[in-house]
Parts: C-alpha cells; structure tokens; sequence
C-alpha cells in the first residue's frame, strides 16, 4: 500500500498513470482478491468493490504519512486500477483456458482459486482483443470500456476520470459498446465495423 | 483536398480514427432521431448518400438495440463452486458408474445408490464431495491411502471401493453399499436398553480396532457414519467413509472449515480438541475421543457440548481453549427424574430415569470421562481398550478408568487462571519487553529464544492477536510494533518469534493470518540478515508452502522460485533444507502446465537428497515419488523406467524383502509396465512381488490378491507370457484368495469371479468358468435377493442370467468335452431356470446336459419337467429315450420300454429333431442301456 500511495503521490495533475504504479496497484489488487475469495468462497466478487475497498485502503482517512491523498490520485489510482483488472481477469480466463484444453483424460483441473464470470455468451479473450482493436483507433475509447467494465465504475466515475463530461462520456460509451457489441457478434465478424480499419 | 464524402479520402493511418469519427458523429446523431424513416432519411443526407456508410451506421444502430445491458454491469470475479458447474443427478453418469437414487446429502457431498456399468453391474454408493477442493490432491491423498484402506476387511466396515474425479473434475468416492441407519437413530427406534446400546458399540469399537490396528484412522466417525442394520436379529454396525475425511479434510482446520464457507461444514461435536483446532497431528486417540461423543449420545440421547455452543467458540476462535478448560456435565446429571425430556430418553432405553441415572452413575462417567479426556495421553489408547473398560462394566468386574484425581483438577484450574491472564496482550508484551530486558547478554540469547518459544506455544497468543485486531484496521502492523517494540528493530529474534507467531496462527486454523505474519518474518529476516541471506531465503520458502496451502498458486509459485534461486546464489543447490519447498513448487509448476521446470526441480531435489542423505532415503523416495507419477502422466516411457529402477532400488534398500511396501512397490511398477504395454518387463517386478509373499509365512491376504490380480491380468494382456496350464492355476488361486479376502457377497469377489472366468475361458478351462460364472450368479442373486429390487437391478439379474442361459446351450451343442464342463454347464441352467418359467428351450438345454453327463436321476425329474411343459406326453424324441431308461429300470416294463425306444428311434430321425443337439448320444445310450445289457 504505502508503494501505491508514493507513487500515487509522486504524479503530478495530467501525469498518466505509470507502468510502476500499474504493476503495485496490479499487486495489491490480486493479492486483495486472493485473500477475499478464500475468505468467502463460493462467493462472487464485484470488481467496482474490489477497486473501491483498494482505494480506501490507500487513501484511508489519513495517508501514512498523515497527510491525505489529493482528489486527483483517486483518478490516477482508477485509471491504474482498470488496467491492472483487466490483465488479472485476463490472465485468469487464459489460464483457465490453457488448463481446459490441456486437461487430458476427460476431466478438467479447475483453477483453485477463482474464474471470471462474464455475461451470457461472451467470451473474455475475444472481448479484449476487440477491445485492444478499439483501442488502435480510438484509445479515449478503449479506456472508457476498461474503466467502466473491467473496474466497473459507473459512467460519472469514469468520465472523471478520462476528465469529459458526463453527455461526451454517454455518447462515448453507447458508440463504444455497439461497435464492440457488433464486433464480438458471430455473424459480423468481419463486417461493417471491422471495415473501419480497411 | 476537394470536399466530399471522408470515406473517400486515400486511406492511412491518420484517417483511420477520422473514418471512426465520421461513424460516431453519423451513429449519435442516428441516435437523437426517432427510428423510423426519419432516421434513415437524415442518415442518407448526412452521410452524402454513401451507402456503404449508410449500412455501417444502421449496423451499429441494431447493435446498439441489441446489446442492451451489454459490459453494463462490470466484471465479476468468481470462486469456484463446483456444485454450481456441474449438477449431479439421478440417470446422469459418472466414470463407470450411473447414479440411481440419492441416498442423503451431508456437509461434505452428496450420495447416490449408483450402479456401476463395467466390469460388472452392481450396486454402489457414490458420494460426490461437493466443497471447491483441489480434486487432485483429494484424489492424491485417497491414493496414498489407498493401499492401507484395502487392508480393511472386516464385517463392521464398508469399504471404500474407488476414487475419481468427475468430467467436471469433482472427486468422488465409490463405497459399498451399506444398509441401516445412524446408530442412534436405530437404538432409539427399537428401544434398546443401555445395556444392549453398550453391546452394539462394542461391535463398533471392534471395527475401529481393526482398522487402526492397520493403521487407518477415520477421523469422522459420528452416527451418520455409523449404519446399523439387522442381521439375522442382531445389530451389525457398518462403518462407511473410511479414508474420505482424511482425503478431503485434513488441511481443513477449524477456520477454514466452519466459517468461511459461511456454514458450519465439519462435525464439531464429534471432533477431538486437537482436531477441532486443526492440527495436523492426528491418531487413533482422536478417533477415541469420536467414539466417546458417541457412546455419550447413545446414553443420554445428546453430546457432551451442543453445536450451537461449539459453533461460537470455533467462530470466536477460542474452540481449543473451549475444549481444554470445560469439562462435560456428568452423564447422570443429565437425566434428572422430573424433567420430561429425561423421561423421553428413558423410555427409550425401556427404563425410567431414576433407574437411568443410577445406571450411568460412577463407571459410566469414568469411563466416558476417560474417553473424552482433553488430553489425548489421558484417554484409552486404543478402541480396544474402550471396549475393554465396557465389557467388564457389563461382566461387573472393576474397570481401569479412574475418577479424575485432585491433582489433575487443580492443576487445570491452575492453567485456565494462568491463560486467562496472558489473555491480556498488554500483560504478554510487558512480559515480552521484560524478558527482552532481562536477556541482554549474547549468550543468553539461545535461553531467551527458548523461553520465548515456549510463551508463545502454551500461551493463548491469539488472544493477542484478537486484541489488536479488534480494530480490523492495522492488525499486523500493531503487532510488528508490538514485537518490534520488545525485541528492537534488529533483534534476531524478531524473525524467531515471528516465525514462531506464523506457525502457531497456521495450526489452530488461521491461515490467513499466519501467511500475514510469515510476510513479516521474511522482512525481518531481510531486514536483519540481508536479503538473500540463508535466513531470509529460508523464511521466504517458508511463506511459499504457506501461500500454496492457502491455495494462491501464483504467488507461492514466485516466492518458492526466488528462495530457491537465492539459495543457489548462496550456497549452490546442496542442502534438503529447501527440499519441501522443491516439491511443493514442482507441484504448483506441473499445475500451471511447467511440467518440463518441475521434472528437472525434482531431478535436482532427488540429487541433492542422494548426495545429502545417509539414512533411509526418505527424502529422495519422497521425490522420486512425485517424480514418477509427473512422468507417467507425461508418457514419457523411457524416463518413468529409469526413475522407478531408482525408486525400487531405495526401496529394496529400505525394505526388508517381504515388506509389504516393497511388494506394493513392485506391483504397482508392474501394473504400470503393463499399461504402457511392456507386458514382458512387467512380469519381472510381479514375479519379485509374488516371490516375496510365497516366502512369507502368512502374507497379508489383500497384498496377495492385489499381486495375484495384477500378474493374472498381465497374463491376460499377454498370454504368450505363461502356458495354459499355469495360467489356470494362477486364476485359480486368485479366486482362492478373493474368497478369503473378501466376504462371499463382497462386490469385489464378484468382480473376481466374472474376471477369472473370463481368462479361464480364454485359457481354455470352459467347465470352471462356467462353474464360477453360475457361483456369481447365485451369489449375485443373494447379494439383491432381498432388498426391494430397482429395476435396473433387476434387470442386470436377467442379463446373467441370460448369458448363462447362452453358455448352457453353447456348451450343450458341443461334443467330446470334458464331463465336468456338462455338469457345470448343466448346473447353471438349473440355477438360471427361475427366471424362464416353462422355457421349453431351456428345459431342453438340461435334458440334453443331462444326458452328456450321464445323470439318470436327474433326467428323471427333467423328463416329467418337459411333459407338463409341452403339453403331451412321449411326443419329443428325447423324452421318449428317457423315458424307455427309466421303464427299463422298473421290473416288468421292458417291453414298453423297448416301445418307447423305438419310438424316440424313429423321431429322432424327423427333420426338425435331427439337428437336435444330444439327442443322438441320447438315444443311442437309452439303446444301449436296454439292449447292450443283453
């Protein structure tokens, strides 16, 4: 924690969030999510509150040193935070796939600790290639997505975060999830949308 | 550039994102607009009339309506429940087993009366363990007690048959199918007085002395686990579940089992104190302490504690002092005359509580007090010598429990008042910081280590820990101060106590927080001897096995690795001290699909133990172990041989030749030469194997019939490896020893007998297959006859019958075999014919087998069989030749008898007869017999 917070404190206002504070926040999410899903397992884990309780954590009511986080770390922090979700969902669902096709004498050896649930009929790997597509072409876009689906941060979070304004965030995001929606459907595959980048 | 449509500029990069522009501004203006033509007319326009953005846009359009709630709610992280991936139910399948009624559900799984498919249908129990477990290590575990499980035959215990894992890889366990209730449940239904209740425990504890006299312990025996049923007006109790809980619950402590599933999963009034903590230390006292719950719930209708009340102490985390400092109220006591709940449980036991209380008073509890002792070393040191004690409490004869002593109850309530003071963190950390300043020369250190070690092993060091957590909010961290506060910031043993703090959080259950504090004593091992110092890298290993046991396979995979690469930097791979953490991290690599780095991990961990280890080799059979089963399930043929040569030649070292070890030893290397197809080599290691039990003057009968098995099936596999004759012997003997090994109606003599008949027949020995085939069947027979039939039972009874019915007849149509083969051939039809009311061809089948063997007498009866059967008399050719044998034994009819002769003559040369197989012989012998006399 007290890495996250030094680095968190070390960025200045408009500073992108770096690849060390990625890798602490990845660490900390992980080894957040480890302990909460032995703790209760069978249970289901919300990545909004995992990268929440992440949060107070750091920023608690007083930071190590005594003085409080400044606001715009919170944003620094979620914009690291999705990021770092999304490379361990990601890292899960590959894992788990790996583990699926390798299983051998018809049974699988689950993962131990936890899978990714994802809504009906949609494919985790598939998405983030979608989504590293969308990003190629707009990456203010493919942010979006991760903030709101692998945080899970709701659409006035995540417009904080990416600094736009709530109605540029909603249009962004309904443009968004149609072309990922229209990209990930079977029978467009290599349709209309995917034309853009022709 | 001239104006126009964007689509038509030239493309490259920097109008990629302009294309994705333009579509955004067409696709959220489409948006404002109501659907509808009006949409589409202003698409046309803003888009210049393009058609083919026109589409793009409309497409998005329909995506954006279909994917309504699409990412809208965020990932989700999940823990596995494997109950919730694969629903278990009746008709489904699992492995060679198809389930056909749920039994009962418990803590632990699910349990179906299932019937197994191959290599014969029977009838099991299978229970699928339903908790998100390491299928594997379940499995591992069961395997490594396996061999010690198949020495279990007694008529009190039911065995567990076989172990798997589902499609969905959840374990299940195959048992016999026991009949019965829980114990309790089947004493208070019929009413047995104590007395009679103390008869049917001792049978119990008879059960559980021989199983641990082979070195099983049950670890959950409780009434559930405990089915009476009747036998032949006696009660015979049935332990089930042998094997399982120490497979599925031995990493469990108290933590992990009842309260973060959010239930209680285990049975805490059953369990031992040192059980309900969660250590690891577990023998047969534990399971004496089971008992004594019990027999305690069999007298007075309850246990010593109540659920509820077990159930807070284990989430308050006190459960171990709990079970240390309360002593049970006496049995006598808890059937007070007047309350009408004691008047229930004594007419239960046909008495009245007066009488009940008086009964239990003085022996009773002494012996129960005995049983239930906190204190494993004050309790019987066997079940034996629990039954002892109650025997002669029934023969009125003095019984060796004793009342507890003055001096054993002071010296408790001696210890509950010093617990209850160090309870206080603040009066343990005065006492730290005291000894801290009392200990300041150097050479008092190694006392202080010592006296620090042992504060922190008898005192109640959680309460510690519950006291600075209270707060929830800086646990460790207080407690690093408190430590660091004591000790000072580069007091070596820092690292010690909190070691020490870790290991002690681990076995009373709170792994969590012991991977918490182990974290701190690797920082402080860094802190003070360096970071890739040989303490930090030992305490870094440490943290390792912990991560992987709290089962977080990457990060134990990362800390394992770098303690072992820092302990090659250090001093070079040359001691075991790391050699757990070898194996562990060799395990956590194979998972994660690295089976090439964990091969070579335990190659090294094989070396450094042979150039370390002067001993037993302990440690390399250890790693060579791991090593053969990663490389058999590699398929690497080649390796597996050279690793198992090693690994048999520890043994051989190891073992005197006759161990049961060695010789398991060598039939599994047997077995596994055979599977891979060297069935020449395999036979090597099975001959060692049968050697070794020949030469032993009474060898276990479960390893003989294992070693027997496994040559008879290699044999089979390969026949060119033995001659006919010998191969007939062997089967023979196995169906010798199965039937010592196992009780007549026993699954697995069934499975004996179809597989030796099978091989039999193959080996040309077609009589005493049949013979087995028929004892099978009989028994097969018994074993169902009385329970009510489900109609796949029934139906698999049809079937045997059906294929003996087969074999009958095909022996019957063969001439010129040996006399034996038409007598067992014959015996079988006979056996089968129940189930073929008036079958004229089966009626056939005997007449003919009968003549084959030449046995009048029964003719006789088979003749009047088939007249009433075809409706008319001396109308079949081989009934008329019976029938002149039988006037030609009675004085004075030999002229019908001649008639009857020539009739079956003339008959017997019909077509539909002629090809009647026996029929000839039959006629011609009725011929001889009348006239050959002469």
């Amino acid at each position: 924690m007290a890495e996250v917070t030094q680095l968190l404190q070390a960025l200045k206002a408009g500073d992108d969030a770096s690849d060390e504070l990625i890798e602490a926040v990845y660490g900390e999410l992980r080894r957040l999510a480890a302990v909460k899903l032995a703790r209760e397992r069978g249970q289901t884990l919300q990545a909004t509150a995992l990268v929440h309780e992440a949060w107070m954590r750091i920023a608690g009511p007083t930071g190590d040193d005594g003085s409080s986080l400044r606001f715009e770390n919170r944003a620094h922090f979620l914009g690291a935070a999705a990021e770092a979700m999304r490379r361990i969902l990601i890292e899960r669902a590959r894992r788990r796939q790996s583990l699926r096709h390798g299983g051998g004498h018809g049974h699988v050896d689950l993962e131990p600790d936890a899978l990714v649930e994802l809504p009906p009929s949609t494919d985790l790997l598939a998405l983030d290639e979608a989504l590293q597509r969308l990003t190629a072409l707009d990456p203010a876009h493919g942010k979006l997505v991760e903030l709101r689906f692998f945080a899970g941060l709701s659409i006035v979070e995540a417009a904080e975060v990416l600094g736009i304004s709530r109605a540029t965030a909603d249009r962004n995001w309904a443009f968004a999830r149609a072309w990922l929606f229209h990209e990930l459907s079977p029978e467009s595959r290599g349709g209309a949308a995917a034309d853009v980048e022709s | 550039m001239p104006p126009g449509p964007e689509h038509a500029l030239p493309s490259g990069p920097r109008h990629k994102s302009s294309r994705l522009g333009l579509l955004e501004r067409l696709f959220a203006g489409a948006l404002e607009r109501p659907a509808g033509s009006a949409r589409k007319r202003w698409l046309q326009n803003a888009s210049g009339n393009d058609e083919t953005l026109v589409a793009e846009v409309a497409s998005l359009l329909e995506a954006h309506q279909a994917a309504e709630g699409f990412l809208e709610s965020g990932a989700v992280v999940q823990s596995v429940e494997p109950a919730e991936l694969e629903p278990v139910h009746v008709g489904s399948g699992v492995g060679p087993y198809t389930l056909v009624e749920e039994l009962g559900e418990g803590g632990f799984g699910v349990v179906f009366r299932a019937l197994q498919s191959t290599p014969i249908r029977r009838e099991v129990a299978l229970k699928v363990i339903k908790l998100g477990m390491d299928t594997r290590q379940v499995i591992a575990r069961f395997e490594a007690e396996r061999r010690a499980l198949a020495l279990l035959d007694h008529p009190s215990i039911a065995r567990v048959l076989d172990a798997g894992a589902t499609d969905r890889g959840r374990p299940y366990f195959v048992m016999d199918l026991a009949p019965g209730q829980p114990i309790t449940e089947y004493c208070d239904e019929l009413q047995l007085t104590t007395k009679e209740r103390l008869r049917v425990f001792i049978e119990l504890c008879s059960a559980m002395q021989h199983a641990h006299q082979r070195g099983v312990i049950h670890r959950d025996i409780k009434p559930s686990n405990v089915l009476v049923a009747d036998a032949g007006g006696r009660a015979l109790p049935k332990v089930i579940d042998f094997g399982i809980a120490k497979a599925t619950g031995a990493e469990f402590g108290t933590g992990t089992l009842f309260t973060e599933m959010g239930q209680v999963i285990g049975t805490p009034v059953y369990m031992s104190p040192e059980q309900a903590i969660g250590s690891s230390d577990i023998d047969i006292r534990s399971d004496v302490y089971s008992l004594g719950v019990v027999l305690h719930e069999l007298l007075v209708g309850e246990t010593p504690f109540h659920a509820e009340e077990l159930r807070q102490h284990v989430n308050g985390g006190d459960i171990a002092a709990f079970l240390a400092e309360t002593t049970p109220a006496p049995l006598s006591g808890r059937v007070s005359v007047g309350d009408q709940d004691a008047a229930d449980v004594a007419r239960c036991r046909r008495t009245t509580p007066a009488e009940l209380a008086r009964l239990l008073r003085g022996d009773l509890e002494n012996i129960l007090h005995c049983a239930l002792a906190p204190e494993r070393e004050r309790r019987y040191e066997s079940a034996a010598a629990f039954a002892r004690d109650l025997e002669r409490l029934l023969s009125d004869r003095p019984i060796e429990a004793t009342p507890p002593s003055v001096a054993y109850r002071a010296a408790k309530l001696l210890r509950r008042h010093r617990v209850a003071a160090l309870a206080s963190a603040a009066v343990l950390v005065a006492l730290i910081a005291g000894l801290a300043v009392a200990f300041q020369s150097l050479t008092a250190r190694q006392a202080q280590a010592e006296l620090l070690r042992e504060i922190f092993s008898t005192a109640r060091f959680e309460d510690l820990y519950d006291a600075t957590a209270a707060d929830q909010q800086t646990p460790p961290d207080e407690l690093d101060r408190l430590v660091i506060g004591a000790f000072g910031e580069r007091d070596p043993i820092r690292v010690d106590a909190l070691e020490t703090l870790a290991d002690r959080l681990v076995t009373s259950g709170r792994l969590a927080e012991g991977v918490e504090a182990q974290t701190a004593a690797l920082a402080a091992a860094r802190q003070i001897h360096g970071a890739g110092s040989a303490q930090a890298t030992r305490q870094q290993a440490a943290l390792g096995l912990l991560l992987a046991r709290r089962g977080d396979p990457l990060l134990a995979e990362f800390e394992l690795g770098a303690a072992l690469a820092a302990e090659r930097l250090l001093t070079g791979p040359v001691t075991t001290a790391l050699h757990s953490a070898r194996l562990e991290l060799a395990d956590l690599l194979e998972d994660s699909g690295q089976r090439e780095a964990a091969i070579v991990l335990l190659e090294e961990a094989d070396q450094i133990a042979a150039s370390v280890e002067t001993g037993d080799g302990a440690r390399r059979i250890e790693a060579l172990e791991a090593l053969a089963s990663l490389s058999r399930r590699n398929d690497d043929t080649a390796a597996t041989r050279g690793i198992y040569t090693r690994l048999l030649e520890l043994y051989e070292r190891r073992y005197a030749q006759d161990s049961a070890f060695l010789v398991t030893k060598y039939v599994e290397y047997g077995r596994w030469l055979a599977s891979v197809g060297l069935t020449e080599e395999a036979s090597l290691p099975m001959d060692l194997a049968l050697d070794a039990l020949d030469r032993t003057a009474a060898p276990p009968v479960g390893l003989l019939f294992e070693t027997l098995s496994a040559l008879n099936r290699l044999y089979a596999q390969d026949p060119s490896l033995t001659t006919d004759s010998e191969a007939r012997a062997s089967l023979n003997r196995e169906v010798l020893v199965a039937s010592e090994r196992f009780s007549g109606d026993a699954t697995e003599y069934l499975d004996t007998l179809a597989r030796c008949a099978e091989d039999l027949e193959r080996r040309g020995a077609l009589g005493r297959s049949t013979q087995l085939l028929t004892e099978r069947f009989v028994r097969f027979e018994a074993l169902t006859g009385e329970n009510q039939l489900a109609e796949a039972t029934q139906r698999a009874r049809i079937t045997l019958a059906e294929e003996l019915l087969d074999r009958a007849d095909a022996i019957r149509r063969q001439g010129g075999l040996p006399v034996e083969t038409y007598r067992a051939a014959r015996q079988a039809a006979e056996h089968v014919t129940p189930y073929f009311p008036g079958n004229r061809n089966l009626l056939e089948i005997r007449l003919v087998l009968a003549t084959r063997t030449g046995e009048f007498a029964a003719m006789l009866g088979l003749l009047n069989e088939f007249e009433a059967a075809s409706g008319a008399q001396g109308v079949h050719p081989l009934a008329l030749a019976m029938q002149a044998i039988a006037l030609h034994q009675t004085p004075g009819s030999q002229r019908a008898a001649r008639r009857a002769l020539s009739q079956a003559q003339e008959l017997a040369r019909r077509p539909e007869f002629i090809s009647l197989p026996g029929l000839q012989e039959a006629v011609e012998w009725a011929a001889e017999a009348i006239y050959g006399e002469r």
